[in-house]
């Protein structure tokens, strides 16, 4: 997926996955999760574009270029991992 | 610092690996021992037959959400058949309210599509459905049951209900050559999970039918060459490895009392399967103690914690963090002594045990598991350990 592609895109959690706090469980299986992972997937909830959740985190903690990087390589590592679709 | 605050790491973590704090991940309700199928590589105890005093609707309820408040958060349904228990539908609706991830373990029998809706609609998670071959014959004799077609038609209603599937099948001498027929029949269901389990001879059914069910350690390898090179596509392949035939323990349950709680159908409250073969330990039960009360202070969940308790050669070996000593049950089971290195790994001192019994010629004496059987063993056994 492109970079383009992935900005436009309306995440959401694979159907497989649940998200429970600080851990993301499927089945049989459990990954555990830091803080900034549990941030941006519960902002996936299949309407917001990824351009839109950026606002939002961007709102609270100010913009920067490296955070926005950050995002940008978060999502890519959700979307390899099957974690949102 | 905001750049450190966003810093993604994110540490992938399965079941298998150890749990950072010393709490339960992982809830496995064991609902009933009755089961429509017989498959003799049954982990349940041979004992079932004694077990047979389920605990009620009620009491599995309070177990649930003891299970959550100490921190478990994957739930699995399993027996024995858990579907033969008519509040299962009821025991979901509780467990998913309390923010479970819910499986349910089955052999696919009784799941008629009334109960697969319910489920549905009470917020099961996902299914792990089993099969015993690809083929028919095969299927129904280990299962000692015509359950095939049955099979079939409710893989594929778990589907047209969109639930998460796991496709089960548990390997040994008899299938595991068809591993690459085993393998097209499971992607014919598209399942999400594919578990490739060789049979595991740490107690119950499956370690009395050992000498019928191990593979050589040719087919093991021809098995592994072809799972391997397979195209996996979307599936994920979970490969349980054969410790016999590996040289190497497997770290059973993630370590012992480290992420599992087991309830049994009785109301026991066991850190692995077979806990209950070990001797010399009270088992704890729901009906007079909370989970809480097991995992934090029972003989039988901290005998294993840590590694005070561990013989030469595990107490100065390096794996001792990797594999924790082996299976206990297991060591317990061929060696008499329940402390001992488990004598699958090639350090064991005993481990001629176990390659000894490796290149054995096999016997096609078939044990099925059901209570007349076990009433049978348990006749035989009086208390000594199974083997020899």
């Amino acid at each position: 997926m492109t970079s383009i592609a992935i900005a436009l895109s309306r995440p959401r959690i694979n159907r497989l996955y649940k998200l429970r706090g600080k851990q993301l469980l499927y089945p049989e299986g459990i990954v555990h999760l830091n803080d900034t992972a549990v941030k941006l997937l519960t902002l996936c909830d299949g309407t917001r574009r990824i351009i839109e959740i950026k606002d939002i985190v961007f709102d609270e903690y100010g913009f920067d270029m490296s955070i926005n990087q950050d995002i940008n390589d978060s999502f890519l590592q959700f979307y390899n991992n099957k974690w949102i679709i | 610092m905001k750049t450190i605050y966003f810093k993604t790491i994110l540490p992938r973590t399965r079941v298998k690996t150890r749990a950072a704090a010393g709490q339960p991940n992982w809830l496995l309700a064991e609902l009933s021992y009755r089961c429509p199928l017989q498959c003799g590589y049954c982990s349940n105890p041979v004992e079932i037959a004694q077990y047979q005093d389920e605990i009620g609707t009620d009491q599995w309820k309070k177990v649930l959400k003891e299970g959550r408040e100490l921190g478990c958060v994957q739930l699995g349904f399993s027996g024995g058949e858990p579907l033969v228990r008519q509040d299962l539908e009821e025991l979901v609706l509780t467990a998913n309210g309390l923010g479970y991830y819910t499986n349910l373990i089955t052999s696919g029998i009784g799941l008629t599509e009334q109960r697969i809706k319910r489920l549905k609609e009470n917020g099961l998670d996902s299914i792990q459905i089993s099969f015993q071959s690809h083929e028919s014959d095969l299927n129904d004799y280990i299962a000692g049951n015509d359950v095939y077609l049955k099979k079939i038609e409710t893989a594929k209603l778990i589907k047209q209900y969109e639930f998460p599937l796991t496709f089960n099948i548990v390997l040994h001498r008899k299938n595991i050559d068809c591993i690459k027929d085993i393998l097209d029949f499971a992607f014919s269901f598209e399942p999400d999970f594919i578990e490739l389990a060789n049979t595991q001879y740490s107690g119950g059914f499956a370690l009395e039918n050992r000498d019928y069910l191990l593979p050589s350690l040719e087919q093991v390898k021809q098995a592994k060459r072809i799972v391997d090179a397979y195209p996996k596509g979307e599936s994920g392949i979970i490969y349980v490895f054969p410790d016999y035939h590996q040289g190497r323990p497997k770290a059973c349950m993630g370590g012992w009392a480290n992420n599992f709680i087991i309830v049994t159908p009785d109301g026991a409250v066991l850190p692995c399967l077979s806990a209950r073969t070990l001797p010399g330990l009270n088992v704890p039960s729901v009906k007079d103690s909370t989970l809480g009360e097991v995992w934090n202070n029972s003989e039988m969940f901290n005998i294993f914690r840590g590694e005070d308790w561990m013989q030469e050669p595990c107490r100065t070996c390096p794996d001792k963090i990797i594999d924790f000593g082996g299976c206990r049950c297991q060591a317990y089971l061929l060696t008499g002594d329940k402390f001992a290195t488990d004598p699958v790994c090639s350090l064991s001192p005993q481990h001629n045990l176990v390659t000894e019994f490796v290149e054995k010629e096999r016997s096609d004496e078939f044990v099925f598991r059901n209570f007349e059987n076990s009433k049978k063993i348990m006749a035989n056994i009086k208390g000594k350990p199974v083997i020899q």
